[in-house]
């Protein structure tokens, strides 16, 4: 597993870090990081939060990263999911350089290979439980979006909440809504963002045990951030990220 | 479950990527946006757009066109050409060809017999059809009641105005003698809608069929005669038969439409048509203020499912597209029950002014309902893009850090796209170019006020410790303002527009009023004398005098024509579009005063000293036509005897006010020994009329004019305007209450959690009505002063450069908009954030 994992910060330059990544493209990797820095200006004064920040993750793995309030877990899962953009270094995501990609070809990117889990649920208020599963396949051009959705829906227990608004269902319903969107696109890796953040313990215990429970046999890769140790410890490494760089701790 | 596969890798997956037209897409989240209540306020801002234009457009053409129609009864015809010879055949072949209708008129002085009695008459020969606008009455005896007719007289027949009976001495059934015929007196002609124009030289009318014109034997080569060719259509054939005859017409034939034919009614009929089309830019301009409301409040609760939807893999063009779809679909539906419900709203304020409009209201066209509906178009393109536009800058990264708002659209792209929008509109719907741009010159100017007054408080309330020395309960509402600059600059632009539109409205619909009364006050002058010899200017007075018959000015009239300007004859001194000018073809009434005739204002130069011989004032409007200036030396002609006077003031008239009114006045000394007769004008009503026939008795040659019918015409077209201008008013007013609504509703989220928040801290009911009142009270006291300032600055450019209406300020409107801004926003903020307090926060907090 150590293989997979380097937070050595000045291991590698990011032109080194492009062949390395180019290198490991054929191996399956689901996530690559090499050399991130991420530093914003905060006060007028610079802040970094990522510092030469190493990371891989394979196929079907399940990663939590752990940290605490302000470590920059977010910032990173931001990164690596394409939602953001390093201040240097190199990401990679199935198999693809997202770093050097515009926004609209990171979409795509994403689109096509990740879900999202996040702590504020994000549903859209507009759309009932059903239509925002539907939403992803509806982007995508999936055929028969509705089908797809209501079995999802019906795997996560809402079989009976379908034309629900979010407005209308608990935080723990929401995140399970959530999960099934995030799922519907059969996505490679699947990000979540403190999901169990924004619920009481138990219906947080639930959510995650759904959460594995509807990616059991998919295959499909989980990339964790959390502050919950018990949830982490699901997962079948925890990273700890401190003082911008991810260490092993299990 | 469709996503369980048997073993997953990056290779291979079970869901397909594929672009797919947004179009179906754009359709399904516009029924779910319906659905969910999001597009109520957007909606409801476009229907008014396009329901309150189409009505204005339907309601300004209908009464446009009854107005015009009963502007041509006064021409008998909606066009006509005038000529000293029957006009050509290929004209009127050409009018045949486009479907309109003709009618031929001759008219010519002549001496007509009966008896001993001779009498100098204006005969007029008419044709079947005639008139083809407007009616003639007519009575079975000389002043006698009378009645509209349907019919012209027949052959052999002839109808004669009352005052030629006694003049004659014959009654109904009598015959005369016109030319080498005889005819037979069959009734008393009281009234032709047609004979407005060139009263001056009228005698008693006897009119006759055509068809006896041959045996008249009056009509000879070289006879002054004047033909007269009515036509009638709709008015697009109209205006192509107008176009295309223009270049045809030789020098002699001279066009004329409805509106040429009298000053008084046309200026009416153009300042009506003005003010419906400032009435339609108010609404349009309000129309636009709420739609960009509603469009910026759809943009901002679009921020978080756009940046969900880019987190889920769409582009930052599938957004666009998805959104731009949806809003077209919108604009789409609109348009359609938006144009309905303005047809029902016109119809309704047609239905209930039926009493007071125009007997004949025409059929509502097409195309205001296409202007209304393409209203829509534009109002959401030109308000509604600039912040929607703004949601393809949404990061996906909005997911993690809500904090994450797009940059706002640049000012000067929402503004300018605004404002080109409201000026493309109003031209659009108006044609008025220079009202569009007086609007569009106030509507920055307001804005710019607003920016410095936005950078006022900046740099005075900006900074923080003077902010946090604010009561607690005042910090959320001045900070939102500061903070929000570009937010609050646009709620308070839309406020102030908003009591701008209405206040101009209403202060001119007030001047308007006022001016039209003042034109045509009670007593107005309803009857011309004219034709009066020197020699009975005495009797005459004194006869008016006893029967306490209220008199304007008499005046001696003397013709002659204008032939040189500073030595120059007077064809080629004036420019080539002013050779044809009437004033330079025919004889001009001259006149001499020792006093400025009352309704006449001097505009350069000053009125001669009595008693001075040299001089000569011109009326402003012909001068500025033929180029003459003070000092210039004009040479006229008079009973063949030249003499040349220099221009020694140049003054405006009002023509509308039924009094006499001249191109050229003299002093005393420079026409006195000119041949003259008299002219005035005198008030009668209906009881005194009888007194008519002693005049006519004692002044045989003296010529009366009745003009009671014109000016019912004016009257009863100025009551149906006022009604029309006050039906504006309260569409407009509907449109101003509509935009609060939704500039309120645009910012109710924001004020709802503030207050759900206040609430859950421990703040008490009254704590967060002053405090969401307070800010309402204090943005409508700004818009109020600031609506003021447009609003002087609007009616100053309108009355000055459009209506011709003086201008002084409405202090009044310096109180009262301030008083009327904080009451009706702090009404509707009450009502607005009734909410926070009826429910428990804990509920809004969780929908907001």
């Amino acid at each position: 597993m150590n293989d997979a994992l380097s937070s050595s910060p000045n291991a590698l330059t990011p032109e080194a870090a492009a062949e390395t990544t180019a290198s490991i493209e054929s191996t399956s990797l689901a996530v690559t990081a090499f050399g991130l820095e991420k530093t914003v200006v905060a006060r007028d004064s610079p802040l970094t939060i990522l510092s030469g920040l190493d990371l891989q993750i394979k196929s079907g793995e399940s990663v939590a990263i752990v940290g605490t309030s302000g470590s920059g877990k977010s910032t990173l899962l931001g990164i690596l999911a394409g939602l953001d953009l390093p201040t240097s270094g190199s990401v990679s995501l199935a198999r693809k350089r997202i770093d050097n990609l515009d926004e609209d070809e990171r979409a795509r990117v994403r689109g096509e290979h990740t879900g999202f889990v996040f702590q504020s649920f994000q549903l859209l208020s507009n759309l009932t439980a059903l239509e925002n599963v539907m939403l992803p396949l509806e982007l995508a051009g999936v055929d028969n979006p509705g089908e797809r959705a209501k079995n999802l829906l019906t795997r996560v227990g809402l079989e009976h909440r379908l034309e629900h608004y979010p407005r209308q269902l608990s935080g723990g319903e929401q995140q399970r809504v959530a999960i099934a969107r995030a799922f519907a696109g059969e996505p490679d890796i699947l990000f979540a963002d403190e999901p169990t953040g924004n619920l009481d313990e138990k219906t947080g215990e639930t959510i995650i045990e759904l959460l594995f429970e509807v990616n059991q046999g998919s295959g499909t890769t989980i990339v964790l951030v959390t502050h919950d140790m018990d949830l982490a410890r699901r997962c079948q490494r925890v990273l700890k990220l401190h003082g911008g760089r991810l260490e092993e701790i299990s | 479950m469709s996503v369980n596969k048997s073993s997953k890798s990056i290779q291979g997956k079970a869901v397909i990527h594929r672009p797919k037209s947004t179009f179906g897409l754009s359709l399904r989240f516009l029924i779910r946006d319906w659905r969910s209540g999001e597009l109520w306020l957007l909606v409801a801002a476009l229907l008014m757009a396009v329901a309150v234009s189409t009505a204005i457009a339907l309601f300004s053409e209908r009464l446009q066109l009854a107005l015009g129609r009963q502007v041509a009864e006064v021409l008998g015809a909606d066009m006509l050409i005038r000529s000293p010879r029957p006009v050509q055949p290929a004209i009127l072949a050409e009018a045949q060809k486009h479907g309109l209708k003709l009618s031929t008129i001759l008219e010519f002085p002549s001496v007509v017999m009966a008896g001993d009695e001779m009498q100098m008459v204006s005969a007029k020969a008419v044709e079947n059809n005639y008139p083809l606008r407007g009616h003639i009455r007519t009575a079975n005896q000389p002043f006698a009641p009378d009645q509209i007719v349907n019919d012209t007289p027949g052959a052999g027949e002839a109808w004669l105005e009352p005052r030629l009976f006694p003049l004659l001495g014959v009654d109904i059934g009598d015959q005369v003698m016109l030319g080498n015929t005889w005819l037979t007196i069959t009734r008393a002609i009281t009234l032709e809608t047609d004979r407005g124009g060139d009263f001056y030289s009228f005698s008693p009318r006897l009119m006759f069929n055509m068809e006896d014109l041959e045996s008249t034997g009056i009509i000879q080569p070289g006879s002054r005669v004047s033909w007269k060719t009515l036509l009638a259509g709709d008015l697009s054939s109209l205006e192509i038969f107008k176009t295309w005859s223009k270049e045809r017409l030789d020098t002699s034939e001279r066009l004329m439409m409805a509106d040429d034919s009298r000053r008084d009614l046309r200026n009416s009929v153009v300042r009506l048509k003005q003010f419906l089309g400032l009435a339609s830019m108010a609404a349009m301009l309000l129309a636009g203020v709420a739609v960009a409301m509603a469009s910026q409040r759809f943009a901002e609760r679009r921020f978080d499912s756009c940046a969900v939807m880019r987190c889920l893999g769409a582009s930052r063009q599938q957004v666009l597209k998805l959104l731009l779809g949806e809003l077209a679909f919108v604009a789409l539906l609109v348009a359609l029950p938006g144009v309905a419900i303005g047809w029902l709203l016109q119809e309704g304020v047609v239905q209930l002014l039926k009493g007071v409009l125009p007997a004949w209201l025409p059929a509502p066209g097409v195309m205001p309902m296409v202007v209304g509906g393409a209203t829509g178009v534009i109002t959401l393109a030109g308000f509604g893009l600039a912040p929607l536009l703004r949601l393809q800058d949404v990061s996906p990264l909005r997911v993690l850090r809500r904090d994450l708002s797009p940059a706002p659209a640049a000012s000067w792209l929402v503004y300018s796209f605004s404002l080109m929008a409201v000026f493309l509109l109003l031209w659009y719907h108006t044609g008025e170019i220079v009202m569009a741009l007086i609007l569009a010159i106030a509507s920055s100017a307001v804005l710019l006020m607003i920016s410095l007054g936005m950078q006022f408080l900046l740099n005075h309330l900006g900074n923080k410790q003077r902010l946090s020395n604010l009561p607690v309960f005042w910090r959320p509402g001045v900070s939102r303002i500061i903070q929000g600059k570009g937010k609050t600059s646009a709620q308070l632009l839309a406020f102030t527009l908003t009591f701008m539109a209405m206040a101009v409205v209403l202060i001119l619909r007030t001047d308007l009023l006022d001016r039209w009364q003042n034109e045509l006050p009670e007593e107005t002058p309803n009857f011309f004398a004219m034709n009066i010899q020197p020699s009975e200017v005495e009797a005459y007075s004194r006869f008016l005098e006893t029967s306490n018959v209220d008199t304007s000015q008499l005046y001696p009239i003397i013709r002659g024509r204008l032939i040189r300007i500073n030595d120059v004859p007077v064809r080629e001194a004036v420019s080539k579009e002013e050779k044809n000018n009437h004033a330079l073809n025919r004889e001009l009434n001259m006149t001499w005063s020792e006093t400025l005739p009352e309704n006449n204002h001097l505009e350069q130069g000053k009125w001669w000293a009595p008693g001075s011989d040299d001089g000569l004032s011109i009326e402003a409007e012909l001068a500025q036509k033929l180029g003459i200036n003070m000092g210039d030396r004009l040479t006229f002609m008079v009973s063949g005897n030249e003499f040349t006077e220099a221009v020694s003031s140049i003054r405006t008239v009002q023509w509308e006010s039924f009094r006499p009114n001249f191109y050229m006045i003299f002093p005393e000394q420079a026409l006195q020994d000119m041949p003259a007769t008299w002219l005035n004008s005198f008030y009668l009503d209906s009881e005194d009329k009888l007194l008519l026939n002693g005049l006519i008795t004692q002044f045989p040659t003296m010529t009366l004019l009745d003009l009671d019918a014109v000016i019912n015409q004016v009257q009863k077209m100025l009551a149906q305007s006022t009604i029309a201008v006050e039906a504006m008013l309260a569409a407009l007013l509907l449109a101003g209450l509509l935009v609060m609504m939704s500039v309120i509703e645009s910012s109710i989220d924001e004020r709802l959690r503030e207050g759900a928040l206040i609430r859950s801290l421990g703040g008490t009911r009254r704590q967060l009505l002053i405090m969401q009142i307070g800010e309402f009270v204090l943005f409508g006291i700004l818009a109020g002063l600031l609506a003021a300032c447009g609003t002087e600055l609007t009616s100053y450019l309108l009355n000055t450069r459009v209506f011709e209406l003086s201008w002084q300020p409405v202090w009044f409107i310096w109180v009262a908009l301030p008083l009327l801004g904080a009451i009706v926003l702090g009404a509707a903020g009450w009502l607005g954030i009734r909410r926070v307090i009826s429910q428990s926060p804990a509920n809004i907090l969780k929908e907001v």
